[in-house]
C-alpha cells in the first residue's frame, strides 16, 4: 500500500469520518490513520471472536478438591517465523488481550509464541537474540524458540520409511545437513521440507504445551500464494488441510489439533503499512523488513536458487498492487474446496496429509505400475525408491523428497 | 537440451515416437479400445486466431490412416497449410459448401474493437468445430491440448476463483453419452516441449504464434506465472495437472467422477458441453473494457460493497410467538441449495441454428445477432 501524497493538493478528507486527511488506501477507498488502523483491529478481532467460539474454556478442576471445578483461561500457541505477518498478528493478540485488561476484564487467553530456526545456519543463542526485543515488548506472553532439527524425532513423521527411501540408515538419527542433502539439490524440494517440518514441529508443540489452537500469521495474500504454491507442488488434494480452518489430525498424534489463521481477511500490503503506523513501530522487530516489504526488489540470479514460495511471493506482489481484490478472491473462493478422507487410509508418511488413493491410481493409468516413472537412463536404486515412497507418500511428497 | 533430460516420457517423443499417439490415446480412454472410426485429430492451436475464418470455405477434413490403422481424420481451418499437408500425407479432401458465420475474426475485432473480443473468438469455433464434426458424421472430437496448456487452464481458474471450470477444466474426455459431440484432449499429459521436439523428430510443419486480437489478461499471466515455475522446478507442470485433477474433485456439489465418459450419474458435463463455448479460453468479464483482470476486480469490489449493506431478513423479522395469529402468510426463502437444484441447465436445442444449448437460443445466434445489427444492411 502506497501512502497518498497530497503535497501540492488541496489536503483529501478521508471518507470514512470526513475529519482528518486520508493518508491510506483501505481498499480503493482513502482513509485517515485512524480509520485504517481500526480496519486492519476489526477484521483480526472478526476472526478472533470465531476462534474464541471454537475453543471453550478449559475447565480446571478444584485445587482444595471440593467446590465446583474452575474455568481457565483459553491457551493459544503462535508460530512466528518474524515476517511482516506473524509480527502484525503478535501486536494485534497483545492489542486485544490489553484493550480486555483495560475494561477489568481478564485476559482472554493465554499465548505461547514459537520461532523454528534452522540450527544449520543459526546459533541457539542467535535465536534468542531474535526473540529478545519481542520479550522486552510483550512481556504478558511466553517466548519459546525450537531448533528445525527436534523434528527429526517427531513421531508424526513416518522417519524409518523416509530414511530408507533417501538410503540413509535408520540409526544414528541422521543430523539436519544430511538430510537437506540427501533431496533433490533445488531450492524447490527443500525449502519444502523444511516447511513441512516446520509445521511438524508446531503441530506437535501445541499439544505438548496444552495449547488448544495453533495460530498462523497467513494474510490473504499469503493464503493465495499457498494456494497456488501447493497446486504447483501437487499438493492440491491435501490443499483445504493446508489453507482453511479448523481441525487436523497427524499421525502419531494423540488428538487433532485446531489450526487457524486470523489474518485471512487481511492483505498483505495493509499489514506491512500497519507495521508502521503501531507505537513503537514493529519495523524494529523484523530483522529482514526491507525484503518483506519488497519482495521483487531482489534480482533473480539463477533460477534454481528460488523456492516456489518465492516464486510465488514475487508474482503476487505484482497481482496485489494492481488488482487486490482478486487476490482476496482467490483465497475466499479456494477456501471452499471440501476435504475428502478416506478413512480407511492412512495418510502420507511425511506431510501427514490423506492420501490420495483414487487420484494415485488414475495418475498411474491402467497400464501398469511399472509404466510411469520408467525413465529412460534410471538406475535400479531410483527405480527402487521411487517405487518404496509411492506406497507411503503422497504425491507432492514424493516429487519434493525424491524428485 | 539438458534441460530435459529428466522429462518423464522424454524417449517417447525422441526415440519411440510411434509409441507416443496409442499410449495417450489408450490412457484417454481409461484403458477401454478406443473407438477406432470416430477418432478425429484436429489440430486448431488458440493462438492461431489470426489465420483462421470463421467461414465454411477455410474448413477442410482430411482422412489419415496411420501406420497402426487407426482412422483419424483431421480438420483444419486453414486452408494454406492444409493444402501442404494433404500432398504429404496424399489425403483427401472434403470442403463444405456453406458458410457458417460469415464473419471473419478481423471483422469481428473491427465491429467490436480489440477489447473483449475472445467471447466471439470462442464460442464461434468451437461450435464450427462442433458443427463441422457433426456435419460429417463424427462422435468424438480430439484437440491437441498439451500439458502447458492444462496447467495454464488451472492456474488460470484458481485466479479468476472459477471453480466450477476448474473441475471440468482436467477432463480428458468431456461430454457425456447424451452429447453428440465428445471432446478428448490424448496429448495432456504431453510436455509443450516435448511435443515441440516430437514435431522436429517427425519433421512436421507446426505454427507458434500467440494471439494478435486479445492477449488474455487471466491466460496471459498464468502462462508467464508457468514459465518461471517450470524454470525452478521442470515437472512443475504436470504436478499442476495433477493437482487441477485432484482439485476438481473436492469442487462442492460437482461430480466426484473424474471422466466425463462416467458421466451419466451427473448432469455437470453436459452443462459442461454447452458452456465451454462461453469463453472456454477468456471470459465473459473479456468484454468489459479494461482488461479482463481489471473488470474482475473491479466487480469484485462492488461487490464486496454491497456486500455491506446487505441484511439477512430472516434475522430481523421476529416469529411470531406461540398463540399470536399469524397475521403475515409466510413465503417461502429460496436458499442457494433450492435454486441449485431447481436451475440446473437442460440441455436443449437451440430455436434459430438447431444446436445443443441450455438456452432458448444458444450464445454463438445471440452474439451473432449482436454482431449483424451493427453490419450495414446495404451491399455494393
Amino acid at each position: 500500500m502506497t501512502s497518498n501524497s497530497t503535497a501540492g493538493s488541496s489536503p483529501q478528507f478521508c471518507t470514512k469520518c470526513r475529519t482528518q486527511e486520508a493518508t491510506h488506501d483501505q481498499r480503493s477507498h482513502a482513509v485517515c490513520v485512524d480509520c485504517f488502523t481500526k480496519f486492519i483491529n476489526t477484521k483480526s478481532v472478526k476472526q478472533l471472536g470465531i476462534l474464541g467460539k471454537e475453543t471453550k474454556p478449559p475447565i480446571i478442576p478444584n485445587p482444595s478438591g471440593s467446590g465446583p471445578p474452575q474455568i481457565g483461561t483459553r491457551r493459544y500457541l503462535l508460530g512466528l517465523s518474524l515476517g511482516v505477518s506473524s509480527t502484525c498478528l503478535l501486536q494485534l493478540l497483545h492489542e486485544n488481550c490489553q484493550f480486555q485488561l483495560s475494561k477489568g476484564r481478564p485476559a482472554p487467553f493465554e499465548l505461547t509464541v514459537v520461532h523454528i530456526y534452522n540450527d544449520t545456519f543459526t546459533t541457539p543463542s542467535t535465536a534468542e537474540s531474535f526473540l529478545l526485543p519481542h520479550k522486552n515488548r510483550y512481556p504478558t506472553f511466553t517466548f519459546l524458540s525450537h531448533p528445525l532439527s527436534s523434528s527429526l524425532t517427531l513421531p508424526s513423521i513416518d522417519w524409518p520409511s523416509f530414511l530408507s527411501a533417501l538410503s540413509l540408515p535408520p540409526s544414528p538419527v541422521p543430523t539436519l545437513p544430511t538430510l537437506l542433502s540427501s533431496l533433490p539439490p533445488s531450492q524447490a524440494s527443500q525449502s519444502d521440507i523444511i516447511s513441512l517440518l516446520t509445521r511438524h514441529i508446531l503441530l506437535s508443540l501445541t499439544l505438548s504445551t496444552s495449547s488448544q489452537a495453533l495460530l498462523l500469521g497467513h494474510s490473504t495474500t499469503a493464503i493465495a500464494e499457498l494456494t497456488l504454491s501447493q497446486t504447483t507442488k501437487g499438493r492440491g488434494f491435501s490443499l483445504p488441510w493446508t489453507i482453511n480452518d479448523g481441525l487436523l489430525s497427524l499421525p502419531n498424534l494423540s488428538q487433532p489439533v485446531l489450526v487457524f489463521h486470523p489474518l485471512r481477511d487481511i492483505l498483505r500490503k495493509e499489514l506491512v503499512e500497519f507495521t508502521k503506523l503501531t507505537s513503537p513501530p514493529l519495523t524494529g522487530l523484523i530483522p529482514d523488513v526491507e525484503k518483506s516489504n519488497n519482495p521483487e526488489a531482489h534480482q533473480v540470479l539463477n533460477h534454481k536458487d528460488l523456492s516456489i514460495e518465492e516464486v510465488m511471493t514475487r508474482y503476487f506482489a505484482d497481482v496485489e498492487r494492481s488488482y487486490p481484490s482478486v487476490v482476496a478472491n482467490v483465497a475466499r473462493t479456494s477456501a471452499r474446496l471440501v476435504r475428502i478422507f478416506d478413512e480407511d487410509r492412512k495418510g502420507c508418511g511425511l506431510c501427514g496429509m490423506p492420501m490420495d488413493g483414487e487420484g494415485d491410481e488414475r495418475w498411474r493409468g491402467e497400464l501398469g505400475e511399472g509404466d510411469v516413472g520408467d525413465e529412460e537412463g534410471e538406475t535400479e536404486e531410483g527405480e527402487r525408491r521411487r517405487r518404496e515412497g509411492r506406497r507411503w507418500l503422497c504425491y507432492g511428497c514424493q516429487r519434493s523428497a525424491l524428485g | 537440451m539438458c534441460h530435459l533430460q529428466d522429462r518423464k516420457g522424454i524417449h517417447q517423443a525422441t526415440q519411440e515416437p510411434r509409441k507416443a499417439l496409442p499410449r495417450v490415446l489408450h490412457q484417454s480412454f481409461r484403458g477401454r479400445n478406443p473407438p477406432h472410426h470416430h477418432i478425429i485429430q484436429i489440430i486448431l492451436p488458440r493462438r492461431e486466431s489470426c489465420h483462421w475464418s470463421l467461414r465454411w470455405q477455410g474448413f477442410d477434413s482430411l482422412g489419415l490412416r496411420s501406420q497402426d490403422t487407426q482412422r483419424t481424420t483431421w480438420i483444419r481451418t486453414r486452408s494454406c497449410l492444409t493444402e501442404h499437408r494433404r500432398g504429404h500425407h496424399r489425403l483427401p479432401r472434403r470442403l463444405p459448401p456453406n458458410k457458417l458465420y460469415d464473419w471473419t475474426m478481423d471483422e469481428v475485432v473491427q465491429t467490436i474493437g480489440k477489447k473483449g473480443n475472445c467471447t466471439y473468438c470462442g464460442v464461434f469455433r468451437r461450435q464450427a468445430l462442433d458443427r463441422g464434426a457433426k456435419m460429417l458424421g463424427i462422435k468424438h472430437v480430439v484437440t491437441g491440448h498439451n500439458a502447458d496448456d492444462v496447467a495454464e487452464t488451472v492456474m488460470m481458474n484458481l485466479l479468476r476463483a472459477d471453480l466450477s471450470r476448474l473441475s471440468r477444466s482436467t477432463s480428458i474426455v468431456t461430454g457425456d453419452n447424451r452429447s453428440e459431440v465428445k471432446r478428448s484432449k490424448p496429448l495432456k499429459y504431453a510436455y509443450e516441449k516435448e511435443i515441440v521436439l516430437y514435431a522436429f523428430h517427425k519433421k512436421l510443419e507446426y505454427f507458434s504464434t500467440e494471439c494478435i486480437y486479445s492477449p488474455e489478461a487471466f491466460r496471459g499471466s498464468a502462462r508467464g506465472l508457468i514459465k518461471q515455475l517450470e524454470k525452478v522446478r521442470p515437472s512443475a507442470i504436470l504436478d499442476i495437472v495433477r493437482s487441477g485433477e485432484d482439485m476438481a474433485r473436492l469442487v462442492p456439489g460437482e461430480s466426484p467422477s473424474f471422466c466425463g465418459c462416467k458421466g451419466q450419474k451427473a448432469q455437470a458435463p453436459v452443462a459442461a458441453a454447452v458452456e465451454e463455448g462461453i469463453g472456454g479460453c477468456g471470459s465473459t468479464n473479456g468484454r468489459t473494457p479494461g482488461g479482463e483482470m481489471a473488470a474482475l476486480d473491479k466487480q469484485l469490489r462492488e461487490n464486496e460493497e454491497y456486500a455491506e449493506l446487505e441484511v439477512d431478513v430472516t434475522k430481523t423479522i421476529p416469529k411470531p410467538k406461540q398463540g399470536e395469529k399469524e397475521t403475515q402468510k409466510e413465503l417461502p426463502i429460496r436458499t442457494a441449495s433450492a435454486l441449485s437444484k431447481g436451475g440446473r441447465q437442460v440441455l436443449g436445442q437451440c430455436k434459430r441454428c438447431g444446436y445443443m444449448s441450455s438456452q432458448e437460443i444458444c450464445q454463438a445466434c445471440t452474439l451473432l445477432e449482436g454482431l449483424n445489427k451493427n453490419r450495414p444492411q446495404i451491399q455494393i
